[in-house]
């Protein structure tokens, strides 16, 4: 089975993010594996010790650093990588569509694993596109995957404890949800091994991507200072519950 | 005029007030409002949409099995199958757990530029505010192109009436574009705790008993 695992290359979480040039960020900051990247090649790992003819390639977007994060997807259980080299910032139109160029040209694709979102961006919908354009079907915020013969059968989480279990005819794109699995920190071992395994690395150019119809552009970026005041949450349970609720719906505006 | 068309999401056969804090937001550019509604419409439906600034209600006809009408392939490609039809530039949904599946699908099937999680949106420049790296930074991004599409941070704004006079549209994209079941050919339901008097005509009693079942989708 051929696994590709499209990943990001992004600043740490716990990074200070500082702007530069009103549009983009201090690059000098440290970059990782996303995290819910990080999913997706645990996953495939996993899938490789069920079927071990199999082969993961880790496939990324970015700039030269970004082979970094592919080392560590190799050091997490891909065997080689492709890095599509590029210093522009891509919207996820783009993006994509490299994504589609660099694994049409090397595979073909069994099923294409990657993270439902990237901690950067934000912005959860390069998957859907990646998979228009192969033409594959999609599921996204997977919690369980299991292969059965020539479809995937995928457990996705939805709000409030619901899951929804889809039956994808292969090749397909799942979206890794932190439900799936609980990625392993590589072994030294392991970073050294993914040191000697190849990345080929290929130019944006040389993949001639048409433009879209669309783009989505940063026009300004300006620092979210959040003031947090803690507050003692009174009175009986059910009242507190009440108020709990009250702030995550009208003042944190994370509930609907 | 832009022609805006807005994806309302419903819960226990009632338009979402979050889905009606959208249209506000909406509401206060100068666009027509199409609501794409891909659940029954019923009288109250009709009502809190034209309260709030929507010109037309555009009913998607889906099928009453939830394997096929609650199936987020099938949700997105009858979305899309409307904006086409009626020829929008604009599209806005919720990003709430179902938009975050519905919304990305819809732009990629019309390969349109997609900005999620809005808490702002400048309809005329078509640039929307949103939070960026794990919400350290507020990003303002421009969108171009003949169709932008727009996911909305629930309760981003409150909603406030603007009564209009709404007209009813109806669409049957299964019939029109019967391609749109072929991304669920099996159509099974095979369910986990599956409730007595099983399948069909759900979303007209209320979405109880979905709740608690699992469903098996194929796409």
């Amino acid at each position: 089975m051929q696994i590709y695992v499209c990943v990001k290359h992004v600043p740490d979480s716990a990074a200070n993010i500082h702007i530069v040039e009103n549009v983009r960020i201090d690059d000098t900051v440290a970059f990782l594996l996303n995290p819910y990247d990080e999913h997706a090649v645990t996953e495939a790992a996993a899938l490789k010790k069920q079927m071990p003819d199999s082969e993961i390639i880790a496939v990324c977007l970015g700039n030269a650093d970004a082979e970094k994060t592919i080392r560590s997807a190799m050091a997490m259980g891909a065997d080689r990588g492709l890095l599509v080299e590029t210093d522009q910032m891509c919207d996820s139109i783009t993006t994509a569509r490299a994504l589609h160029a660099a694994i049409t040209q090397d595979g073909p694709a069994d099923i294409i694993l990657t993270g439902k979102e990237s901690i950067d961006a934000e912005g959860m919908q390069t998957l859907f596109r990646v998979g228009a354009l192969f033409d594959y079907p999609v599921v996204t915020n997977a919690a369980s995957l299991e292969i059965k013969g020539t479809r995937a059968l995928v457990t996705c989480e939805l709000a409030g404890g619901r899951t929804r279990t889809f039956s994808l005819a292969l090749p397909c794109v799942v979206g890794a949800g932190r439900g799936l699995n609980t990625p392993g920190y590589p072994t030294f071992p392991d970073v050294v091994k993914s040191r000697k395994k190849p990345v080929k690395i290929i130019s944006m150019d040389s993949l001639n991507i048409p433009s879209g119809h669309g783009s989505a552009k940063i026009v300004a970026l300006a620092p979210l200072v959040q003031k947090r005041q803690p507050k003692k949450i009174i009175g009986t349970p059910a009242v507190q519950a009440k108020e709990i609720i009250r702030i995550l719906r009208h003042q944190a505006k994370v509930i609907s | 005029m832009k022609q805006a068309g807005i994806l309302i999401e419903m819960e226990n056969s009632r338009v979402k007030d979050t889905s009606l804090g959208m249209i506000t937001l909406a509401a206060g550019a100068d666009m027509t409002l199409h609501a794409l509604v891909l659940d029954v419409v019923n009288e109250d439906t009709r009502d809190r949409l034209a309260e709030h600034g929507i010109h037309t209600i555009v009913e998607l006809a889906l099928p009453d099995d939830p394997l096929i009408r609650l199936n987020p392939a099938v949700r997105a490609r009858a979305a899309a199958f409307a904006v086409r039809q009626l020829n929008l530039d604009t599209i806005l949904g919720l990003s709430s757990a179902d938009g975050k599946d519905i919304i990305p699908r819809i732009a990629a099937l019309l390969d349109a530029p997609l900005v999620m999680d809005c808490v702002d949106v400048n309809f005329e420049t078509n640039i929307a505010k949103t939070s960026q790296y794990s919400g350290k930074v507020m990003a303002d991004i421009a969108l171009t192109g003949d169709l932008v599409i727009f996911g909305i941070r629930p309760n981003a704004m409150p909603p406030k009436p603007a009564p209009v006079k709404a007209r009813t549209l109806a669409m049957d994209p299964l019939v029109s574009a019967p391609e749109i079941s072929h991304c669920c050919p099996g159509m099974m339901e095979r369910t986990a705790h599956r409730q007595p008097g099983g399948s069909g005509h759900h979303h007209r009693r209320g979405p109880g008993p979905e709740k608690q079942r699992q469903f098996f989708f194929d796409i």
